[in-house]
């Protein structure tokens, strides 16, 4: 039998070079499959670059890209420019406890150009691309059917009553566009997903997981941290016309709605509970569905908005807790959040050390009785965590 | 007639045929280039298409790492990471009662510096830290969490205070409405911070501390191991603010200072930063001192011979209680006098706050490669008069930035 024979001097370097690419392959396979699976970023390295003039090379602190998959999910935030550095702070909250990791995008929206200051110093701040864009005139001003000498009426009348906000044009027309239009924005027609992030708000505990992935994976599609009670005098007649829509369009509410959440009744009267919005997790096909829009179009078509001073939150409410399945809707009982005047806060132990929560526990606002999360989850007969009664106030 | 013998052919696998070898090499090359690709591939996320309304800000990497203007005026570098780590620790004094607020400080330091380089964390306290206080700020802290007891005989009157005239003196204080004038505890804080702090065992085994006190705000990420920072540019002592004292806490600090440097000539440095801290070559004090609710530096600057001599005369003369002289100015004397000039160090670019005052860099630069989040409008840093860092400019002989 004829040997094969490989040159003598050639044989080890074969092999070497055999050997070192299969261990290449494995390494680079596994790695960066492990980063596929495991969804999360690698701790951070630095690029080292060479600066110009003095001669040392310098590095420089760099986050990696994620690489993982992503959802179709952004950061969306309302905002005048003289907040920057207000919402330079919930920006960079946001960023160390959990973009930083992900790289979502953030969409800034204005009813005035954004100055270069303010691009500047969100770009810089943001892991994900950032997007600016102006409202359009019709989204943040008076529709045509509105008596406007009526709505100056009003926001006087409210004025003198010393209702938060009752005299103010700007604070309506953010009502209408949070409620009616955001998702509408062109910025916003790549996405899916999106949490809402307002100026001078802190997360207080780490959140090492894709929240959106989270909110796909489990079939939410509206998710909270906090709940508590409108004030009454700002929405006299929101829910009197919310039920002649229902009466209206009863083939829109959903057959398992979270009707309780918001009516203790059966829907006769408002109880006013409703998600504090200034922290919203939601699907953008929520408000984009034939019901909501149907919803909106009717409270916008009653002037409430401008007669009284319905809020985009009991708005938003009411069109989760009516139109979507009560499944659907989900508390973030994990993520410490905190919007003056209310702390949301993991009262377990185990969770507030596991993710590493500079909150206090005795602030936590989740089981007090102003708030409405209790009813969330006695409707739902979600478990709550030991020691809630602890936390009633 | 004999039969030849046919020899027989026995099949052979292809691979073991010299002539198939290279082809099955390459391609085997081949096949793991395509899977290589496939992997690759599959990571990555295509690239979005522009919008059509509004602006899209793609993050554009700067390729030049920048400097602050005052750290070249400083003639300093900053340090690249070589993956060794400094003797470095962290320090605070709180009270378990402080803990809600030290988490903030905690977060700051360890967003903005420490999750990457994980340095170790001394708590000190005159009382046992509660399990509540452990447990939290262990799980903050990346790196060790080590929690000491103060001894008594650091936190206590000493033996040759006069105690009635200490009372008396501390009320009529407290009547001049001189902030803490009337208080025990921060008399023992200050004497603390002065002159014990690094003598406590917790501390042996480093050599560079960072003092972080309770509601204190980082704004910006820093760049650089700030200890490996020191090391490297031979500094001793490195501040971000500084302020003009109260005079009426410190009546008699400077000429006690004066009695003990005439004592004492040898551990004056030749080359000084004596201009800071006088306007008259050292007739007078000028209050001017660093804000030590923000330190970084060297223990063994407060281990020398020198800080030691120094502080136990002050200590004996008993200025700490009959009047009440603060840790900030007797450390700001001390590292003036006692290290050369080159040896203490502004540090810019890291946007810093403590109630009531603001420190944030005056780079727009820096400031976006920094990712600071504070309001440049809000900085102190260069305000003349009250605040003393352009006489620490021009005692070290460095240039302002532009535009100050």
């Amino acid at each position: 039998m004829a040997k094969i024979m490989i040159p003598a001097s050639k044989q080890p370097v074969y092999k070497k070079l055999g050997l070192l690419l299969v261990a290449v392959f494995t390494v680079y396979v596994f790695f960066h499959g492990a980063q596929y699976a495991r969804g999360s970023a690698p701790s951070p390295k630095y690029s080292t670059v060479l600066s110009s003039g003095s001669g040392y090379k310098y590095s420089k602190v760099e986050l990696p890209k994620y690489t993982g998959p992503r959802e179709k999910a952004t950061f969306v935030t309302l905002v005048r420019n003289r907040d920057l550095y207000s919402l330079a702070e919930s920006i960079k909250s946001v960023e160390d406890r959990f973009n930083s990791k992900f790289n979502y995008d953030w969409v800034f929206l204005n009813d005035e150009e954004f100055t270069d200051e303010f691009k500047n110093v969100t770009s810089a701040l943001v892991s994900g691309t950032t997007k600016y864009g102006v409202i359009p005139k019709e989204h943040w001003s008076f529709p045509e059917w509105i008596d406007e000498e009526k709505a100056a009426q009003v926001r006087k009348e409210m004025g003198e009553k010393r209702i938060i906000y009752g005299d103010s044009i700007s604070y309506r027309h953010m009502c209408r566009f949070e409620s009616g239009f955001f998702y509408r924005h062109p910025l916003m027609d790549d996405y899916d997903w999106y949490w809402r992030v307002e100026p001078d708000i802190k997360l207080h505990c780490d959140i090492d997981y894709d929240v959106f992935k989270f909110m796909k994976d489990n079939k939410k599609k509206y998710a909270f941290a906090i709940s508590i009670k409108e004030y009454e005098a700002t929405i006299p007649t929101l829910w009197e016309t919310t039920r002649k829509f229902m009466e209206a369009h009863p083939e829109l509410i959903h057959e398992n709605n979270m009707l309780d959440f918001v009516s203790d009744d059966q829907g006769l009267s408002y109880n006013l509970c409703h998600f504090w919005s200034n922290f919203e997790i939601a699907a953008l096909d929520l408000w984009r569905s034939p019901a909501y829009s149907a919803y909106f179009d009717y409270l916008d078509r009653e002037g409430g908005f401008f007669y009284e001073r319905w809020g985009d939150a009991p708005v938003h409410s009411i069109g989760a807790a009516l139109f979507l399945d009560r499944s659907e809707i989900h508390h973030f009982g994990d993520i410490g959040y905190y919007h003056v005047p209310f702390h949301s806060c993991p009262i377990d132990t185990s969770i507030r050390l596991a993710n590493k929560c500079d909150c206090d526990p005795s602030k936590d606002f989740t089981w007090h009785s102003y708030s409405c999360t209790t009813k969330f989850y006695n409707i739902n007969k979600l478990p709550k965590p030991a020691g809630w009664q602890n936390h009633i106030g | 007639m004999s039969v030849h013998h046919k020899k027989k052919l026995m099949p052979k696998s292809a691979l073991l045929i010299r002539k198939y070898q290279k082809g099955i090499r390459s391609s085997f090359i081949g096949l793991i280039i395509v899977l290589s690709f496939l992997f690759f591939m599959s990571g990555s996320r295509s690239p979005e298409v522009p919008i059509a309304q509004g602006t899209s800000v793609s993050r554009v990497a700067s390729k030049d790492y920048l400097m602050p203007f005052t750290d070249k005026s400083q003639g300093v570098i900053h340090p690249v990471d070589d993956g060794k780590k400094e003797k470095g620790v962290m320090v605070t004094l709180a009270r378990n009662s402080d803990l809600w607020n030290l988490v903030k400080s905690i977060r700051h330091v360890e967003d903005r510096f420490n999750n990457r380089y994980h340095y170790d964390w001394v708590f000190l306290n005159d009382q046992p830290f509660s399990d509540e206080f452990k447990r939290v700020t262990s799980a903050l802290v990346s790196g060790k969490a080590k929690y000491g007891t103060i001894p008594k005989d650091h936190w206590s009157i000493p033996s040759w205070i006069d105690t009635e005239k200490f009372d008396e003196k501390r009320l009529a204080m407290g009547k001049l409405d001189i902030p803490y004038g009337s208080s025990v505890p921060y008399r023992h804080m200050c004497r603390f911070q002065s002159g014990f702090i690094w003598r406590h065992p917790l501390l042996e085994e480093y050599e560079w501390f960072w003092r972080v006190d309770t509601d204190i705000t980082l704004f910006c990420d820093i760049q650089y191991d700030i200890f490996k920072f020191l090391k490297v540019n031979n500094k001793k002592y490195g501040f971000i603010l500084s302020v003009s004292e109260y005079e009426r806490t410190i009546p008699t600090l400077w000429e006690t200072t004066k009695k003990f440097i005439k004592k004492n000539p040898k551990f004056l440095h030749k080359n000084n930063l004596m201009k800071f801290i006088s306007n008259d070559d050292g007739d007078t004090y000028n209050m001017c001192h660093f804000w030590t609710n923000f330190e970084i530096g060297s223990l063994d600057f407060f281990r020398s011979d020198a800080y030691r001599e120094y502080f136990d005369y002050l200590d004996s003369s008993g200025g700490f209680f009959y009047e009440r002289w603060g840790d900030a100015p007797v450390h700001s004397i001390a590292a003036s006098l006692f290290l050369d000039k080159s040896e203490i160090h502004f540090f810019d670019g890291l946007g810093f706050h403590h109630p009531d005052f603001t420190s944030c860099p005056i780079e727009q630069k820096i400031r976006l490669q920094n990712k600071c989040i504070c309001e440049p409008s809000k900085d102190v840093t260069w305000t003349p008069d009250y605040f003393c860092t352009r006489k620490y400019f021009s005692a070290g002989n460095y240039k302002l930035p532009p535009g100050i």
